[in-house]
Parts: structure tokens; sequence; C-alpha cells
């Protein structure tokens, strides 16, 4: 432990984090096998979660894919290349922009928010009542919500990147006439099964830190009020690293397999 | 009335020894050894911080001890695990300083809530029709529908009480019932746990500062000073000690 003494405070607190979320996830895995299947609680948690970064999901798909448009448009026309344009930025935001995007967003908010839950219930011993009453607290609290933000992240990423073309679409008809169908058929067309899956693939493991990271913040925060301000900042930070880290794998697990 | 002390049978339903309990190197508990007779009321007394809610944490499992026998309701429950803890804990209720009510629930499925999960033999109404009597018994039928933010101080202890009471345990244990309410309202709650104990055979453990509250329903009291329990007796006995430190207590 003498090292740990001696480290800057923010690496321990990150390394004690992973060891914490390690065991956390363990958990999960132990209890998600369990009973009672609480059906009802994750449907409510999806509709709850995905229902509340719906808005900010929107504008920020829309913006960015409009932006992106624009800005790459003068690069494009010194190549003489602006056809590639829809192709182009298509590529970008399915498989990087939009699940990246995204997940942060969910990170800000729906990590965040799960932290301050969670912290909450901590802190005023609603979980503790829980446990007492013979009910699974870590299944109906924790399960659930994982279940839920994995399953959630992937269809707001689904979502963001279709509004964040949108965007691209009318950015394009700013400055040239493309109909919608040769829009969407340079679009879609340029994709590939390497664009496509693994893109997909990684939005399930964002879904999964959002919530795995959320919870684990919340249900071990500190006594006292204070420890619910620190769950909700925390679970932003941390969840935010673990999108960037899961990104960076899933670029260096593509390139092994397709080359 | 609460019941004299004839009334109370010398069976013992917990039996404490030596229970000790650290945090960062501070011993919080210190060797407490603590008997619950059947259908008797024992309040805790001691200051703030001296380790009384931890006390009765460690009896329903959520506080692990360092050392020390548990022996409560004829089983060791020092070492139980998964399903018989669970089991156990069914028996046993707790009202959380505080109250602890679910924020996320309405009155009703905080109730519900309980016997949903443990109680597999209920069907739907019979869960229905426990609900509205444990919200009979507190006198607060018409929030059924209400979420605990539109409740007041008062309201929710007595909300907390009734799902306290809807598993129907064998032993409650009371973490400061009456804390921040004004002398009527905590006079109510005192009388209700005093009506539990005549009417559910219940045994109770009962933290508190509230002196009107430890009038009303003590049979028997106990001293937590320096992590043991340092004195006992009844509340006549003890607000007749010489020593002032137990005296200030009863001022
Ligand atoms: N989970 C915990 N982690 C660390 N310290 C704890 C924990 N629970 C209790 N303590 C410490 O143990 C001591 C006793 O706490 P406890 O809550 O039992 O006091 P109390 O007698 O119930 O006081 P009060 O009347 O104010 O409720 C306190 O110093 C508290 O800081
Ligand atoms: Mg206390």
């Amino acid at each position: 432990m003498r090292i740990l003494d001696n480290m800057p405070v923010t690496i321990r607190q990150t390394l004690m984090d992973m060891g914490g979320i390690t065991s956390f996830t363990l958990q999960f895995s132990k209890d998600f096998f369990k009973p009672p299947f609480e059906a009802r609680e994750i449907l409510n948690q999806c509709y709850q979660l995905g229902y509340r970064s719906l808005f900010l999901v929107s504008i920020a798909g829309f913006i960015i894919g409009m932006v992106m448009t624009l800005q790459l448009r003068p690069t494009m026309l010194r190549f003489g290349s602006e056809a590639l344009l829809p192709s182009m930025v298509s590529i970008a935001i399915i498989r990087e922009i939009g699940p990246v995007l995204t997940a942060l967003i969910c990170a800000g908010k729906i990590a965040s928010g799960i932290g301050a839950v969670l912290g909450s219930m901590r802190v005023t011993e609603q979980i503790d009542a829980m446990t007492i009453s013979g009910a699974n607290a870590f299944n109906y609290l924790v399960v659930t919500r994982v279940i839920a933000t994995t399953l959630t992240v992937p269809l707001l990423v689904f979502y963001a990147d279709a509004i964040a073309l949108a965007g691209s679409f009318i950015a394009v008809n700013l400055n040239m006439n493309l109909n919608l169908t040769l829009f969407l058929s340079d679009a879609v067309g340029a994709l590939t099964f390497q664009d496509v899956v693994p893109a997909t693939i990684k939005t399930f493991f964002f879904g999964f830190a959002v919530g795995i990271v959320g919870c684990y913040q919340g249900y071990n925060a500190k006594r006292g009020t204070t420890g619910v301000g620190e769950a909700a900042n925390s679970a932003v930070v941390v969840a935010s690293l673990f999108i960037f880290i899961i990104d960076l794998f899933t670029v260096q697990i593509t390139q092994l397999f397709v080359g | 009335m609460k019941k004299s002390p004839e009334q109370i049978k010398m069976e013992p339903v917990i039996e404490v020894r030596g229970l000790k309990k650290s945090f960062n190197g501070e011993a919080i508990l210190n060797g407490v050894d603590l008997k619950l007779m059947k259908g008797e009321n024992l309040v805790i007394i001691g200051k703030s911080g001296s380790g009384k809610s931890v006390l009765i944490k460690c009896l329903v499992r959520l506080i692990e001890p360092e050392e020390g026998s548990m022996k409560v309701l004829d089983q060791d429950i020092t070492k139980l695990e998964g399903r018989n803890l669970n089991e156990y804990r069914r028996n046993v209720g707790f009202l959380f300083q505080g109250g602890a009510l679910y924020d996320s629930m309405t009155v009703r499925q905080n109730l519900m809530f309980p016997l949903k999960r443990s109680v597999k033999k209920m069907n739907k109404e019979e869960m229905e029709e426990r609900v509205h009597e444990m919200l009979k018994n507190v006198k607060l039928e018409d929030a059924i529908d209400k979420w605990p933010g539109e409740l007041s101080g008062g309201m929710k202890n007595r909300i907390a009480l009734a799902r306290t009471l809807v598993l129907q345990p064998r032993i409650i244990f009371y973490d400061e019932p009456t804390s921040g309410l004004d002398a009527l309202t905590s006079k109510e709650i005192s009388n209700l746990i005093v009506e539990m104990q005549e009417n559910h055979q219940v045994s109770s453990v009962i933290i508190t500062h509230d002196i009107s509250c430890v009038k009303i329903t003590s049979n028997r009291i106990n001293i937590l000073k320096e992590g043991t329990i340092v004195d006992e007796g009844t509340y006549e006995e003890m607000s007749n000690r010489e020593d002032p430190w137990i005296n200030a207590f009863f001022k």
C-alpha cells in the first residue's frame, strides 16, 4: 500500500475505482442470473433513460452532421471530389462520431443521473431498507439499470446517426441540389461490413460502461450529502474515460481482424 | 397500556455477547452484552455517535461485527448467508432514522415492495388488503397514492412504520422513531409502538433521545457508553439514578 500512498490523489482514486468496478462487474454477472427477473423495472428504466437523453442527442446529432458537412466541403472541393461528400460524412458519423458523441452525452446525462439517484438512495438508507425487506437490492437497482443502458445506448446511437445524416443532407443542399434518394444511396452505399459491425458492437460496450460506472459510484456513495454530488461527478469522469478506452480498443481489435 | 413487568416472559428473543466493531481503528462497540425478552420494549440510550445505530445494524447484518455472538429467535445469526439470511430478515423489522421511504415509489408501492418480493403465498387482493390494514394502523389511509416528497416528516415516519410492519415481523428495531417531530406527533408514534407490542406480540429495541417516548414505551432501559452497556433498569429506576451523566438524559 506504500506505493498507493505516494501517488497523486487522482491516479490513486482512478486505480481504486478500477478495482472496485471490476468486482462490481463480477457481482453483476452473478446476480444477472438470479431470480426474480425484474422485466417491468428494466422497461421502465429504458424508457426513462432514453426519453431523458433524446432531446440533447437530437440537437447534438443534427448540428454535428451539419457542421461536419460544411467544414469538409471546402477541402473536398479543393480535391475536386465534392461528390464524395455524403459518403465521407456518413462513414465518419457511423464509425466514430455518432457512437462516441452519443456515448459521451449519455455519460454526462445517464451515468451522472444514475450516480445521483443511487447515491441519494444509499445516503438516505433506502438501499439498506430494501436489503432488509428481504429483496435483492443489487438485482432491483443495479442489474436492471445496467441492462437498460446496455440496450438503450445503442438505440440512441442509431437514432443519433440518422439525425446526423439528416443534418448532413440539409447542409449538402445549402450548396447544391441533391435529392434524398441520391444522398442516401451515396451515404449508405459507402458503408461496408467493417464500418458498421464493429461500430455497432462497441455501442453495447459503451452502454454497459455508462450503466456499470454510474451504478458503482452511486451504490458506493460515501455517507453524508456530499457523497451524492461526488458520486454523480465521478460517474461522468470515469464513464467518459471508459468510453475513450473502449473506443481505442475497438479500433485496435478491428484492425487485427480485418486489417 | 404498555405491558407490566409480570406480563413479559423471561424468554430471550435476542442474546448478544461481547459484540465488537470499530471503524478506521476507532472502537465504536467494545464488548456489548444485551438481552431482549419476548414481548418486551427495550430502550437504548446513549450520546449521539455512541454507536446505537451501529449496534442494531449489526443485529440485522447490515454491518458485520468483528467479534461477539448474536443469537436471535433461537438461531445464531452471525454466520447466516444468502437465503437463510433473507429468511431471518423477514422476521425482523427495521425503522430507519428518517424513514428511508423509497422516493421513486408512491406510498402504496412502498408498502407493496416488501410484500411482492418476499411473501410468495399472497395474491394481489390479499396484498392490497394488507397494505390498507397497515395504513389504517397508522391512520394514514388517505395518503396511499401520495409520493414521499409530498408527505410531512411525521407522516413519513408513520408510513415508514407501516412499511416496517407490513411483513408482520416478530422483532422490530426502531432507530429514533420520533426524531424531528413535535411533542404531539411524537406521542402518537410512541403510542403506536405500544399498540404494536400489545396487539401483535412483537418485541422491540427502541433507540431514542426523546424522553417522553422512553416513558411511554420502555419496559427496560439500557445505557450505551463508550462501547458497552454500562447500566440498565426501568424508567422509574433510571430517572432516579444519582449519576449525573445518566441523570442528564432524563431532564
Ligand atoms: N459505515 C460506517 N463507516 C464508518 N464509520 C461509521 C459507519 N457507521 C457508523 N460509523 C461511525 O460510528 C460512530 C457511531 O455511529 P452511530 O450512527 O451508531 O451513532 P448513533 O449512536 O446512532 O448516533 P445518533 O444518535 O447521532 O444517531 C460514528 O462515529 C460514526 O461516524
Ligand atoms: Mg443513529
